[in-house]
């Protein structure tokens, strides 16, 4: 779209502070022997402070800042369906990692894979969690992707390039300092996204509306279906936000940051003050209502926020803008390959394959899985349409809420114990790609989200199967309380 | 010792507050009517936002004190 090279330095500028910033963590919280504990998980030595970071990192990706104000923009009120699951999951947060994160300490855990095998004593279920894991994270990062693809085609840069550059630092900083180059780089996403957010909610509406009160009138005048949930849409709306809340810390990544803590406190810390973080999604949301009045009628909803800046501040401080989102991008999309490498490593090449492994072998091995885990990203990216990689971003979000029954369950209960562990996750695959066979692949059946229709199905095998068997007791009690 | 592995009731009493009202509550709150000049929808968010704050607060220190008392009648077991 712009010919001159300023844009290009820009970006290009972000990239190599972030790669600079990420090289230099390995002397972050150091310690003094390679592990893949160390490497992955910092030794479980990060404060509630470094945490927030990390999983706001985690939680809050450039995709979203794109994807969040896109839907707002097609579909109106419905896209706060984001901001309401964002706000469940933490009380879901504060009931359920905390002691995940005190039974993952005693016996030394890198994976929910790892705790999975050991409550229920089958290497087989943790390579099923390891293997949802992966296929979930998988289209997740290509999202990330596809953020970076939106900004940077107004950049006037190939996109191809700055992709190919960025992800290359990905991988470069995260093999050479692991979790801690991502927990470095999120100060210096957040410290950017904030500002970026927060001059942008109070500067758009004064710019082109001249206050808050009149943007909130044009948007009930000029749309005010969009200004309100639909009531045909409040079921899907509720399920498809309770779902999601409940999915979210079932991916890999948010475990892999939650694990970084250094106590169960500290995660109960988080669970207390990360819904103020939720508030820049609120922020973010509006900013899609806003791009309706600057720029009406786009066709893809994704790009309502970059055509919106590009309009408002011309090609340089887009760029700068674009190289925020890209930055945004590179820290999920770090801890995403992560994670998925760690679980790949742990319960899948350990567990199956060599169980001898040595320790730094694995983290050799967790190492060339990231670089593995996001060329495979980016090539999905290339040869799927976006649509279609949303489409299996959301049905990830589906088959990871399916793990509740292994993962959370446990957790407060030893009643589920193996085989009726294996049906009910079974029966819930089954119901939730049944249910997407029989809608042609949309998310939703009967106004209720399918992720729920799986979990309904899991609960009610659960019921018909678990009395039948002992309970589970390779982990004990106390185990899941605080040392 | 069951009840070792426990959360207090209250915790999950108001843990499940925010996660009741915004998954049930959407007619009451689906409301784009301005409020000091902003959607009224809007501004629930944002009180949820800091209402859940206040609650997983209220619940962290419940908890805080009820490890604490669980483990000394545990210590006493």
């Amino acid at each position: 779209m712009v010919k001159s090279n300023i844009p290009i330095i820009i970006i290009f500028s972000f990239l190599f502070l972030v790669a600079f910033a990420g090289f230099l963590s390995k002397k972050f919280e150091a310690a003094k022997i390679d592990s893949l504990a160390e490497w992955s998980l910092a030794g479980k030595r990060f404060g509630a402070f470094i945490v927030w970071f990390l999983l706001g990192g985690d939680i809050y990706t450039a995709y979203t800042l794109l994807a969040v104000p896109g839907l707002a923009y097609n579909s109106g009120a419905f896209a706060f369906f984001a901001v309401s699951y964002v706000i469940m999951e933490y009380p879901i947060l504060f009931l359920t990692i905390p002691r995940l994160w005190n039974v993952s300490k005693k016996y030394n855990f890198i994976t929910a894979g790892d705790y999975v095998e050991k409550v229920f004593d089958s290497k087989f279920l943790g390579a099923v969690v390891a293997l949802v894991g992966i296929f979930a994270e998988l289209p997740y990062i290509g999202l990330q992707i596809f953020g970076m693809r939106y900004m940077l085609s107004l950049s006037g840069l190939k996109p191809d390039i700055a992709i190919a550059v960025s992800l290359l630092i990905v991988i470069l900083f995260t093999v050479f300092s692991g979790i801690r180059a991502a927990a470095v780089t999120s100060f210096i996403k957040d410290f950017f996204i904030w500002g970026m957010v927060l001059f942008l909610i109070i500067f758009i509406p004064i710019h082109y509306f001249g206050g808050f009160g009149e943007m909130f009138s044009w948007i009930n005048k000029a749309h005010p279906s969009k200004s309100l949930i639909a009531p045909g849409s409040m079921i899907t709306f509720g399920t498809l936000a309770f779902g999601s809340a409940g999915a979210l810390f079932l991916y890999p990544h948010s475990i892999n940051g939650a694990y970084t803590s250094k106590s169960a406190d500290a995660i109960r810390k988080n669970a207390v003050f990360m819904p103020l973080y939720n508030i820049m999604l609120i922020f973010i949301t509006i900013l899609g209502f806003a791009a309706l009045y600057i720029v009406p009628g786009i066709k893809n909803s994704n790009m309502a926020v970059p055509m919106m800046l590009y309009k408002t501040f011309g090609p340089y401080v887009t760029a700068f803008f674009g190289g925020i989102i890209i930055l945004g991008s590179m820290v999920p999309a770090s801890i995403m390959a992560l994670s998925s490498a760690n679980l790949f490593t742990k319960n899948i090449y350990q567990n199956l394959i060599n169980p001898d492994i040595s320790d730094r072998t694995q983290e050799i091995m967790s190492k060339i899985a990231v670089g593995f885990i996001i060329a495979l990203a980016l090539y999905l990216s290339i040869i799927i349409n976006p649509l279609l990689i949303i489409k299996l971003q959301l049905i990830g979000g589906m088959i990871i809420l399916q793990l509740f029954p292994l993962i959370f369950l446990p957790l407060f209960t030893n009643r589920v114990s193996k085989i009726p562990a294996v049906i009910s996750v079974s029966g819930g695959l089954f119901t939730v790609f049944y249910l997407l066979h029989v809608v042609d692949w949309n998310i939703i059946y009967k106004k209720i989200y399918i992720g729920l229709w799986g979990i309904l199905a899991e609960i009610v095998l659960l019921l018909i199967f678990t009395f039948f068997f002992r309970p589970v007791e390779n982990i004990s009690l106390d185990d899941y309380l605080d040392a | 010792m069951k009840n070792y592995k426990r959360y207090h009731p209250v915790t999950w009493l108001i843990l499940l507050i925010p996660i009741a009202v915004l998954s049930f509550g959407i007619k009451y709150y689906n409301n784009n009517r301005l409020i000091f000049g902003i959607s009224a929808m809007v501004w629930f968010f944002i009180l949820m936002d800091i209402i859940t704050v206040i609650l997983t607060y209220a619940a962290y220190l419940i908890e805080k004190k009820n490890i604490k008392e669980l483990k000394s009648k545990h210590g006493q077991e």
